[in-house]
């Protein structure tokens, strides 16, 4: 049913990453992301890897949820895959037919770069998959709050309140939505056929509608926000209190190893490459 | 005197010129009280009750709340904690997507200390009786349960009095009767003042007081029994009677002497039971 | 003579996911031109899922809905016919209005219906008479209307389709006495002039007995009752049982009634309930 629709993935599997302060949460993300960037061969990437899985499964979300999230973008994956592939030149050449060449270095490169993007989105998943867009929110805000020294504090509070006020009402407008196109369907309104101008007239039926009655919900919010006494971000306390715990420690030390393992990796390859083979 | 309301005025300027809302209204609550004002759409009853709290502002004569002034801009925060206010659309009131962090806005607007404000939220949900939604997302809910958890963000700042205006327009019959059975408890139990606005009568019937509006002036004012027995000048003022107090009417024009005040189904049963035993 | 028919109609919720929710349940019922149905029961119990098969915005999982005996989906193509045929009026309906006039927005459906210009002049006419909007209005914004005539615009958009069937869903939700009287004598109005099938869902038994003629009460997907509203009335038993008011006027007839005073406990209207009270006081007097 359409009320079932959440904004965000969050799954609450109560695990050890969702009880990781999401301000830990969102600084890791970044730092994963200049992981996998920085990695520049196999072996710092596999690290990274390695990493990345650990939190998947930490994460107690089914394996199957992360692969939807792959499978979604699957076709920017397949395009930069070829890209890479027939457009890296350098080491034996394979394959080489008409304007395509194929060669060793291609491949590895193109399985490289696959690599990277699917890292990247499998990072983002548990993120989102383990911390909910409220607490998002309040990370942000808690994050940007030493922007108050340069005068930017009420700016970065009704960002906040901005966001949260838009996923509070982001169910109720999907909900919204659906009622006016089935009012709308039960007077002949032909949404499925036609050409494309055809199509954009045909939403305006929803969307005006819908547009009246945000404004309408808009104003109607502020009124009760004004009922009880908010003034913007001035001498506001706050009721969810976010707290770093022994797990938070933890989760940056075991980053901040596998980090300077990745610089490691990144510098001494070629010696570890000659070693082994 | 709680609210005192002298000689207020209130119009509005549109394309078709100045229209009159409430004219020259004089009245005054007393605190603890349940009252219920009445009316038609349009009859002004919205707009009196943005009135008292200082949403809206009269063009003439004054608005006192506790001894202050409602027009007084310094006071806007002290009279918003004084009288507090639930509209009509649940779900245009609720700003939070969980439903303990939504009572806990108004706290957070006021600079409540942490400790405080989750002993205050935590009672406000328990006197809505939504407790166990603490952590639920708020478009879950049932629009009864929706808007208890909007009365538990107005309870949440302890105030004095709070307006409702048309609460349970939007509910279904079981969402009407909690948010009936919260408001009743919250002036039997807390001594809040409520002032309630409705077209429901059988909520009227609730009160201590029943005032009906009517082109922006009141045209009953006194105890349900009293003014429900007025059935004319309800249904004049755009009104429907409750049913027993409507067969209660006809009855009298019919000669029959009702010995009681009629507001229930059972009041008017005993009162009919009492007249045809007489004859016996 | 129009009829409509739900044969066994079943539908459920969320097929396939943990959340399976058996929403209606074998459902049959039968209406006729001229008839107005009020459709009763709690939040949840099936009423709007049972509706909105009536003009197809929903497939039945299993069983049929014969318009005129006629399955509505044996010919899939021509469902928006079927929208035309039975105009479903939703909860609000003043929240769908969108044109710059009242005019066009009453005219969406006749225009989607691929009428002549003439042919929809007509109908947006008789649709903005019937519904008690004045000429006037026609040319004036929909969202400069006053929220009883928002609500009666709204519902002239769906009259002008001149359908065979007219569903309400709470058509009177949130209006004052006034507002609601008038609605409801217009619906009515429509019954008797189009001697159509008129079905409307509503929490309101007092606004139930003034004007249908039969009840169809819904609990937790099925039927409960399907009579009349004067039999539906002398279960006030059962109806309380599944959690459903009924009228005080019925409550007093039926208290009465229990104290052994010869006076019949399945009265939905005042004037009734007053002509019993003073029979017995006239009988009394005679004694």
């Amino acid at each position: 049913m359409i009320n079932d629709i959440t904004f965000g993935q969050f799954i609450d599997t109560n695990s050890k990453i969702h009880k990781l302060d999401p301000r830990t949460k969102l600084l890791l993300l970044i730092v994963f992301i200049v992981f996998i960037f920085v990695s520049n061969n196999f072996l710092s990437l596999g690290l990274t890897v390695v990493l990345v899985v650990a939190a998947m499964l930490l994460s107690k979300i089914p394996v199957k949820m992360y692969l939807r999230n792959i499978r979604s973008i699957l076709p920017i994956i397949i395009i930069t895959s070829l890209l890479n592939m027939f457009y890296s030149g350098g080491g034996k050449v394979l394959v080489d037919w008409w304007i395509f060449t194929i060669t060793s270095a291609g491949i590895s490169r193109s399985v490289f770069m696959t690599l990277r993007i699917v890292l990247l989105i499998l990072i983002s998943a548990v993120l989102s998959y383990t911390t909910s867009p409220t607490a998002l929110t309040g990370a942000i805000e808690s994050l940007l709050k030493p922007l108050k020294w340069i005068g930017l504090g009420n700016a970065v509070h009704t960002m906040a309140m901005v966001m949260t006020i838009a996923l509070r009402f982001i169910p109720t407008l999907i909900e919204e939505t659906q009622k006016i196109m089935n009012a709308q369907k039960a007077r002949g309104a032909d949404m499925e056929t036609g050409g494309i101008i055809k199509r954009v007239k045909a939403l305006l039926p929803i969307l005006i509608p819908l547009l009246i009655s945000s404004i309408r919900r808009a104003y109607e919010l502020a009124e009760a926000m004004e009922c009880r006494c908010y003034n913007g971000g001035t001498g506001r306390t706050k009721y969810k209190l976010m707290r770093y715990s022994h797990r938070d420690v933890v989760a940056a030390v075991v980053s901040t190893v596998v980090f300077a393992g990745v610089i490691v990796l990144n510098i001494y390859s070629g010696a570890i490459y000659s070693l082994i083979f | 005197m709680f609210i005192d309301v002298d000689n207020i005025t209130f119009e509005y300027e549109s394309d078709d010129g100045t229209t009159s809302v409430i004219k020259d209204l004089t009245v005054g609550f007393d605190e603890g009280q349940f009252i219920a004002v009445l009316g038609h759409n349009g009859s002004g009853k919205s707009t009196f009750a943005k009135l008292l709290n200082g949403m809206l502002k009269p063009n003439g004569g004054k608005i006192t709340v506790n001894g202050m002034d409602t027009s007084d801009e310094e006071l806007f925060i002290d009279i918003k904690r004084t009288i507090g206010m639930v509209f009509q659309n649940p779900d245009n009131q609720l700003v939070a997507t969980v439903v303990e962090e939504d009572v806990a806005f108004g706290l957070e607007n006021l600079g409540v200390p942490h400790k405080e404000m989750v002993e205050r939220v935590d009672k406000a949900l328990k006197a809505v009786g939504m407790s166990e939604f603490k952590t639920s997302a708020p478009h879950k809910l049932s629009g009864g349960q929706k808007q208890r958890v909007a009365i538990a963000g107005i309870i949440a700042m302890e105030p004095k009095c709070i307006v409702f205006d048309e609460p349970t327009a939007m509910l279904d019959p079981k969402g009407r009767k909690e948010v009936m059975d919260v408001i009743q408890r919250l002036c039997r139990e807390k001594g809040i003042t409520v002032i309630l606005i409705t077209h429901y009568m059988n909520e009227a019937a609730l009160a201590d007081r029943v005032l009906v509006m009517n082109k922006g002036k009141i045209v009953l004012d006194g105890t349900p029994g009293k003014v429900f027995s007025e059935v004319e000048t309800l249904k004049a003022a755009g009104l429907d009677v409750p049913q027993p107090c409507d067969l209660a009417f006809k009855l009298r024009e019919a000669g029959i002497d009702l010995k009681t005040d009629v507001l229930s189904v059972d009041d008017l049963v005993e009162a009919v039971t009492v007249v045809l035993q007489e004859e016996i | 003579m129009s009829q409509i028919e739900v044969k066994n109609l079943v539908y459920t919720y969320g097929k396939g996911t943990p959340f399976v929710n058996h929403a209606v349940n074998d459902v049959s019922f039968k209406a006729n031109g001229g008839e107005i149905i009020g459709i009763i029961g709690h939040t949840g119990s099936g009423k709007s899922t049972v509706v909105q098969h009536l003009n197809g915005l929903l497939r039945p999982e299993s069983g049929e809905i014969l318009l005129n005996g006629k399955n509505i989906w044996t010919e899939y193509e021509k469902i928006s016919d079927v929208r035309f045929k039975v105009g479903l009026v939703f909860q609000y309906p003043e929240y769908q209005l969108f044109e710059e006039t009242v005019e066009a927005d009453i005219a969406f459906g006749p225009k989607n219906m691929g009428l002549d210009d003439a042919e929809i002049k007509r109908r947006v006419e008789y649709a903005a008479r019937l519904v008690d909007i004045e000429p006037e209005l026609l040319q004036k914004s929909p969202f400069d209307l006053s929220g009883g005539q928002k609500r009666r615009a709204a519902i002239a958009g769906i009259i002008a389709m001149q359908p065979e069937v007219l569903v309400l869903d709470e058509p009177t939700a949130g209006l004052d006495p006034q507002g609601r009287d008038l609605i409801l004598s217009r619906i009515d109005e429509y019954r008797k002039e189009q001697n159509a099938i008129v079905l409307i869902v509503s929490h309101s038994m007092e606004d139930m007995a003034k004007v249908a003629d039969k009840l169809l009460v819904m609990n937790k997907g099925k039927v409960e009752m399907f009579d009349t509203v004067c039999n539906v009335f002398s279960n006030a038993e059962r109806l309380s049982q599944i959690g459903l008011d009924i009228p005080e006027i019925t409550r007093v007839a039926i208290e009465l009634n229990k104290k052994g005073y010869d006076i019949p406990r399945n009265l939905f209207t005042v004037q009734a309930v007053f002509e019993s009270v003073m029979e017995l006081k006239k009988g009394r007097c005679r004694k």
